[in-house]
């Protein structure tokens, strides 16, 4: 449907955004925070408990193996739509906070010592900072990280230099496939390259990057790819953590308890195969099941057209805003450099107040911080007003944004 | 979810034109040239950030300053608050409680706002503390 994209007729699609009884005229621009579900998931969800639902890699009743098989099914289409060479790189998690922490806690602070470097960004999502300063508290390690420019991009030029000032030091570099404020699309190829140069492995967060654009593990060369099911029109509870197979066998388990043993004795025991070492308890097998359907949702308008639309959308939000005096847009200015949102802020307003004016306008955005207080300090500004779109957004609703913000600014100064 | 017009914005209660007023001239909005305490809050949620100075004398609050990088609600509360306190005694200023201030605001306020009208009394809060 490469000519047929149509973001009116994907919206027919989505419940909650024709909802005249609780939603009349609701603009949704936070995106980036959580997507709306299409009806497709909810019924996906509403069906396995309607007719499907028992527990996974239990019983031998035939219920309880199409339960398993659901299950799986989804392991296999989330590796087919990330191009992971084998399902069982693939294991659930919570969402991407969950899968960062095992990759820190799993394996990367069995791999460091007090001396080594970790490699992290000053303007990523706290998830994806947080973890790592724990792990360089508790070995010793030492955090270092990459800045932003003033366009909101990260130079190869910088990075060079670091790993060649920190020679066979950085044994972990941490980063973000797209940043949830500034946009800014980050060189992840090119960085895992100089990373493998310099022998350390790579884990990308990709909250902001899978639910936007055709993401392939493999050809980016990293090493850990984490990403949430509820920015990409699953369910939320439902995460992944894509790793390499050879790394898997490294993990220590995140877990203990049913479901991920080989054989437990009185006071031993042994773990089970790979991935199911890692999912020990009943997994989120209704979040595995609407991740599998949200997976056909988007394949079905295709990713490179998801892509194109945002690229279209954001490319006219940049031109509209940039028109109004006083606002200030944070990151790249070029759309092909952004995933599909747009942070800004304007002289003399605080975004809290621009965001509550617009929601009483029906246009839902963010305002504060975004989990990204490093960055906000790096910029000299206490908060900011995020917009960010997704399939079902038009420009008629960021024509509505940009009229709503027009007035606000006359309300308040 | 009810949309509203420029009209309704203006009408209803947590815009509405006295509030905007405060919030474009507020009081004791600056700082002191001496003080007996000077305290800082942030609200690690939206960023706000309010700086609360108290000058003391014999108990008494003499006077006040706040100043900061904070939204209409935290600025509003913050000269409304700052206003009660002034020639007040410490231990009177002490007793002002959060129901207190949201009704001198006298709006209805959504959880996550709460929280900005309540910084500046968290702010002197602590700066009573440290007295």
């Amino acid at each position: 449907m490469s000519n047929m994209f149509d973001a009116n007729k994907i919206k027919k699609d989505f419940p909650i955004l024709n909802d005249p009884k609780f939603n009349e005229g609701l603009v949704y621009l936070d995106n980036a925070a959580t997507s709306q579900k299409p009806q497709q998931v909810i019924n996906a969800v509403s069906d396995y408990y309607s007719h499907h639902n028992a527990n996974v890699h239990r019983g031998i009743y035939e219920l309880s193996e199409r339960a398993t098989n659901m299950y799986e099914d989804s392991r296999a289409k989330v590796a087919k739509f990330i191009s992971a060479k084998h399902p069982e790189e693939i294991i659930f998690t919570k969402g991407v906070t969950e899968s960062i922490n095992r990759v820190a806690f799993c394996w990367v602070i069995q791999h460091v010592k007090a001396g080594d470097m970790i490699m992290a960004m000053e303007s990523d999502h706290h998830s994806n900072l947080i973890p790592w300063q724990q792990v360089a508290e508790r070995t010793g390690a030492k955090l270092e990280v990459l800045q932003v420019d003033e366009k909101g991009e990260i130079s190869l030029e910088q990075i060079k230099q670091k790993f060649d000032e920190l020679a066979g030091k950085i044994k972990i570099v941490a980063i973000s496939h797209a940043s949830n404020v500034l946009g800014t699309i980050f060189p992840v190829k090119e960085i895992c390259k100089l990373a493998k140069e310099a022998g350390a492995v790579v884990s990308v967060d990709g909250a902001q990057a899978i639910p936007h654009m055709k993401v392939n593990v493999e050809s980016l060369g990293c090493d850990f790819y984490s990403f949430s099911g509820h920015k990409m029109l699953a369910p939320t509870g439902i995460g992944v953590l894509w790793e390499r197979k050879e790394l898997l066998q490294e993990m220590i388990p995140y877990e203990y308890g049913g479901g991920m043993i080989g054989e437990v004795k009185t006071h031993t025991s042994t773990w089970g195969e790979i991935p199911q070492r890692f999912e020990a308890g009943t997994p989120n097998i209704e979040g595995a099941v609407g991740l599998s359907a949200a997976i056909d949702y988007l394949e079905g308008i295709g990713m490179e057209n998801v892509r194109k639309h945002e690229i279209e959308l954001t490319t006219y939000a940049l031109e509209k805003l940039g028109e109004i005096e006083g606002l200030t847009i944070l990151g790249p200015q070029e759309a092909e450099k952004r995933s599909g949102l747009v942070s800004f802020i304007i002289k003399k307003i605080h975004p809290h107040d621009i965001a509550a004016i617009l929601s009483q306008k029906g246009i839902a955005v963010r305002s504060g911080q975004h989990c990204t207080m490093p960055l906000h300090d790096r910029l000299g500004i206490s908060a900011s007003v995020r917009a960010s779109f997704y399939i079902y957004n038009t420009k008629e609703d960021v024509d509505k944004l940009i009229h709503e913000l027009k007035e606000a600014k006359k309300l308040l100064s | 979810m009810n949309v509203m017009n420029k009209q309704d914005i203006q009408n209803d209660s947590l815009y509405r034109e006295q509030l905007l007023e405060i919030y474009k001239n507020p009081s004791n909005r600056g700082s002191l040239a001496s003080s007996s305490v000077k305290v800082t809050e942030k609200n690690a949620f939206c960023g706000d950030v309010v700086t609360l100075e108290l000058e003391i004398e014999n108990g008494v609050i003499k006077d006040v300053a706040f100043d900061g990088d904070a939204c209409m609600v935290a600025i509003a509360s913050s000269s409304l608050l700052t206003e009660e306190i002034k020639g007040k005694t410490v231990e009177e200023a002490g007793k002002i409680t959060k129901e207190d201030l949201l009704e001198m605001l006298g709006v209805e306020l959504t959880t996550s706002r709460v929280k900005c009208a309540i910084l500046i009394l968290e702010a002197l809060q602590s700066a009573l503390k440290q007295l």
